[in-house]
């Protein structure tokens, strides 16, 4: 029997000059391969030769463990950069056995994927309402090697890590700010990182030699039930609203263990403060429903900060 | 202590992450703990300052004068 659920991430870099970073908490965990299959024009309708044109291996993940997550993936992403003592970014996912201790295999018996090149990119983060945070990455496996070499390298027989972070659990807390103006009422905050890039595929190669950054458009959703908050008076006006970091920000809470939240003044929670164009994108409601309104912040760089600027460790009051 | 919290506020204001301020040595991290004021916020032409660090360092590195981690 081979089946396996999600165990961890780690990463372990030449920047991880630390050790390697084990991330549990894995909620979502995909892989694909992306591979093109070239054949020949051929007179009859079957295809009557194959082969593998192009691969663009990526494993995309998310997890709960936000903090750690933003304390070691930086906005544009982190490189993969690998040498003797960093592999990589390793994806671990734990081999079933019925008749094993709790259910599972033990020892090296467990797959992991590893990308010795390549780069991580945090694609989005989502944090409902009285919901559990998540974030959502996607790495991007590369070869740059002379000749190239396969970028994706699958092994059955790894030990998966022993203590990965498993106690990070957020939610939303109970202030946005956005230019000033403070939204209490919120349903949703989402963050979208929109990286355009380019994966260039040089001669000789099936694999991508670079993931090349073009542009970050980082977008900001809130979703609220205020729907008084589109006024052009006081409030975000259908002009929009500017934010900078002085008075734009949201915050994120942290769950403590066998309690419910830390409270507001532990350094626990995660704050992002942000510039950018607010602008209300939507307003609806449904039957006697109440209603709900969506604004949304275009970031931008102000010249001084990153468009998005994350603390962790930060006490909310 | 304080050196290394100011340095990692640098660090997020750039968009970085916090886990590379163990790639610095005390002298960088002193430069970039004086790119805060004394309440520990970044000052204006902080993005100047940090990429200057970074340069430096680069250029070190090329010369052979450090080793990466």
């Amino acid at each position: 029997m081979a089946r396996y659920s999600n165990d961890s991430i780690e990463i372990h870099t030449t920047a991880e000059s630390g050790g390697a970073v084990a991330i549990g908490g894995i909620t979502t965990f995909s892989e694909s391969l992306n591979s093109d299959i070239s054949t020949p024009d051929t007179a009859t309708p079957y295809d009557r030769f194959q082969s593998i044109m192009m691969q663009r291996p990526e494993v995309g993940f998310s997890t709960e463990a936000i903090a750690t997550v933003l304390d070691n993936v930086g906005f544009t992403g982190k490189c993969i950069v690998s040498d003797g003592t960093h592999p990589g970014v390793m994806f671990y996912q734990r081999k079933h056995d019925p008749c094993g201790p709790q259910g599972r295999a033990s020892g090296s018996n467990h797959k992991k994927i590893t990308f010795a090149e390549g780069h991580l990119f945090i694609d989005s983060l989502n944090v409902p309402s009285g919901g559990n945070a998540t974030i959502a990455l996607t790495a991007h496996g590369v070869s740059a090697a002379d000749p190239p070499v396969q970028p994706y390298v699958i092994a059955y027989n790894a030990a998966v890590p022993t203590s990965p972070v498993i106690n990070e659990q957020f939610t939303l807390s109970r202030l946005i700010q956005v230019g000033g103006i403070s939204i209490t009422q919120i349903t949703n905050l989402s963050v979208a990182w929109n990286v355009n890039f380019e994966k260039p595929q040089y001669a000789g190669s099936i694999w991508p030699t670079l993931v090349d950054i073009q542009k970050i458009k980082a977008l900001i959703t809130i979703s609220t039930d205020d729907m008084s908050l589109l006024n052009d008076s006081g409030k975000i006006t259908r002009l929009g609203k500017a934010c900078t970091h002085a008075n734009s920000f949201f915050k994120i809470q942290r769950r403590e263990a066998n309690a419910g939240l830390y409270s507001e003044s532990a350094e626990q929670h995660i704050v992002g403060t942000f510039a950018g164009l607010a602008v209300i994108t939507r307003q609806q409601a449904s039957g006697g429903s109440a209603g709900n309104l969506e604004i949304q912040i275009a970031t931008l760089d102000d010249g001084t900060n990153n468009p998005i600027v994350f603390t962790t460790g930060q006490a909310l009051d | 202590m304080e050196n290394i919290l100011k340095a990692r506020k640098v660090l997020r204001s750039q968009g970085r992450p916090v886990n590379e301020e163990s790639l610095f040595s005390e002298e960088e991290l002193e430069a970039l703990a004086a790119l805060c004021d004394d309440n520990g916020e970044v000052v204006a032409g902080v993005r100047e300052g940090f990429l200057a660090i970074i340069e430096a360092r680069n250029a070190r590195l090329e010369d052979g004068k450090a080793t990466a981690e």
